[in-house]
């Protein structure tokens, strides 16, 4: 059976290859994510009117002095220092304390600190070392409180930060952390569902319309066999085509920001997420997640194509339940809800990920999304099985 | 050889689309003639098992319809044939050979051989979207011959055909009724008047005649505007 389906996985492959819309499709996407991401690099500082410096250079500058900085403990030393170049900064009566070059020095360290405090009254000058790992704590305490966490749920992030070294060491890491939380999963995951929509969306229902149904239900394979080798292919071109958006997402960010810092601890840069994981080990879990995302948004999307029968009502399900998954917020008070929407594949590669609340009393976001992704995908492949072998070719 | 047709029914809402159909097909050729929506392609459809029976059964030596070894040896060609417009011939050939089961090499010698049976050897290598609605339709049959069909049923077959092909076709569904149960259906009497050795007429969802092609008194154009007056 493994082998027949083998056989007709290359001809459903080919099948999605020859179409000119699959080509047009990835190409305007990659392109489209291409200027997204190098966006920031592109433009110029004005000062007084007068172009100070472009965005390419302000970025390279930051980049070397962050790398300067790289292996230095975030202690007494360290911040007494930035300390003391952010009073003369502020002394200099300039309203942008970056351009104040003794304190450009310590711009992505300032940064990364900043959001201990999740970006709220963070007054550099009053804060020293303990200051700032309770500044960090009690920015975590009042995400426990929002986020509506149970004592037990509070008691396993507390157990997880405690493991965390103190103080931090310092690692420059701005493309990495572009990618596992500022969008750059995100951008990559929106965009393959958009090529899943119009792509992998009408594979089962271009059979129909084209009426070739007939011709493959009555062969011998065309039942069980070419509706798992159709799946197959389906997933596998969606994973691809999202391997290669994230990898325009990869390199235009390390090609801006640099790609440093896969051995920084992820505490510097997502205070909000209590773990000892590294950048590097946070960014392959998220891609991972990101390839699952895409593997269960196709399956899904192939499952509609079989029970509407039309490419556009496909394409216009999933399309429509991308905007409502972003547009609608639903409340962290009611839990259930708001955890399982949190979970939507686009939520999740948003911010989601990080949203504190277990499942099953100890199932953290990255553990619990694939059990829930791969057991969904089975659902929907079961599903859409039952569907396909049941087709009554009639009326037409 | 036995392909046996018992009670069949097809029932919608508030129309009854075949009628109780019972028959016996062995080796041969079937010419089932019919006027448009006598159900000739819903019986047809039945027999291929794309369309479940609301009553009745279609077992071939014992087979049912619904066991992939039925449709193992199923060759069909329906009416309303659909294609994959960027596939060369010589692509949709083989991705229908690996649907019959016939393997890489089998369906590469097969297809090659078919295609130079149907005169489509030059444009095998062609996108179908190129294609003439006869090419079309001779890429259609030679689908259906894939896998040396035992059941080989074709639902208007010569549509698209020009004089010369149509005489080919019948020369090939000649021979292939030798071995094989072979139905075809047409509202084009002069298709089967030759070469079928069964008559069947469909009418309102029931067979109102079978019988064997001497049974057919006068000329069969006749008899079958006879049938359907009366």
């Amino acid at each position: 059976m493994l082998k027949n389906i083998g056989i007709l996985f290359g001809f459903e492959w080919k099948k999605i290859m020859l179409r000119k819309s699959t080509w047009i499709t990835f190409t305007a996407l990659a392109v489209f994510l291409l200027f997204m991401d190098a966006a920031a690099y592109f433009g110029t500082t004005y000062r007084d009117g007068e172009p100070a410096e472009t965005h390419a250079q302000a970025i390279l500058k930051d980049k070397e002095n962050g790398r300067k900085l790289s292996g230095r403990l975030l202690d007494d030393t360290l911040l007494g220092e930035m300390k003391a170049e952010y009073q003369k900064a502020a002394d200099s009566g300039q309203e942008d304390l970056y351009l104040h070059e003794g304190f450009r020095q310590y711009k992505t360290v300032y940064q990364a600190i900043r959001q201990f405090s999740g970006n709220r009254d963070f007054d550099l000058l009053t804060i020293n070392e303990d200051r700032l790992y309770q500044t960090r704590d009690a920015y975590l305490h009042r995400l426990y409180e929002e986020f509506g966490l149970t004592d037990r749920e509070m008691s396993f992030w507390q157990k997880k930060d405690d493991k965390i070294e103190k103080p931090f060491v310092y690692q420059y890491a701005l493309g990495v952390e572009y990618l596992v939380s500022r969008d750059g999963a995100y951008f990559p995951c929106l965009m393959a569902t958009f090529f899943i929509a119009v792509c992998i969306g009408i594979l089962f229902s271009e059979e129909h319309v084209r009426r070739t149904d007939q011709l493959v239900l009555c062969s011998r394979f065309g039942r069980k066999e070419v509706y798992f080798a159709r799946m197959a292919a389906g997933c596998g071109v969606s994973v691809c085509v999202t391997i290669l958006l994230a990898a325009v997402s990869v390199v235009v960010n390390f090609l801006i920001y640099g790609a440093d810092g896969f051995s920084a601890m992820a505490a510097l840069y997502i205070p909000y997420w209590p773990d000892t994981v590294t950048m590097g080990l946070l960014l392959l879990r998220m891609f991972g997640l990101l390839l699952l995302s895409s593997v269960v948004t196709a399956v899904f999307a192939m499952l509609l194509s079989e029970v509407m029968r039309s490419s556009i009502g496909t394409m216009s399900v999933v399309i429509a339940l991308l905007f409502l998954a972003r547009l609608i917020p639903i409340p962290m008070n009611m839990r259930f809800l708001s955890q399982m929407w949190n979970y939507l594949p686009i939520n999740l590669l948003k911010e989601g990920v990080y949203d504190l609340r277990l499942v099953f009393g100890s199932l953290t976001t990255w553990q619990f999304a694939p059990i829930l992704y791969l057991s969904a995908a089975v659902v929907f492949l079961l599903i859409g099985k039952r569907l396909y072998c049941r087709y009554q070719v009639s009326g037409r | 050889m036995e392909l046996n047709v018992d009670r069949l029914t097809k029932q919608y809402r508030n129309k009854i689309a075949v009628d109780r159909i019972s028959f016996s097909f062995h080796e041969g050729i079937y010419g089932l003639l019919g006027a448009n929506g006598a159900g000739k392609t819903t019986f047809m459809r039945m027999l291929c098992g794309i369309l479940t029976p609301t009553h009745g059964s279609v077992m071939f030596d014992g087979i049912d319809v619904s066991a992939e070894e039925y449709r193992a040896g199923l060759g069909y060609l329906p009416q309303d044939f659909g294609y994959y417009p960027n596939f060369t011939g010589w692509d949709f050939l083989l991705y229908m050979a690996a649907l019959k089961g016939l393997g890489r090499r089998g369906g590469e010698k097969k297809a090659k051989e078919l295609l130079e049976l149907v005169s489509l050897g030059d444009v095998a290598k062609k996108k179908i979207k190129t294609y003439s609605g006869g090419m079309k339709q001779r890429l259609g049959i030679a689908q259906a011959l894939l896998n040396d069909p035992k059941i080989l049923v074709l639902d208007e077959p010569t549509a698209g055909l020009d004089p010369k092909e149509r005489v080919r076709f019948r020369d090939l569904i000649e021979q292939m009724g030798k071995d094989s149960i072979v139905i075809l259906s047409t509202h084009i009497v002069s298709d089967i008047d030759k070469i079928a050795d069964t008559i069947l007429m469909m009418r309102d969802g029931q067979m109102i005649f079978t019988g064997s092609r001497a049974e057919v008194p006068e000329d069969l154009e006749a008899f079958y505007l006879r049938e359907f007056a009366s």
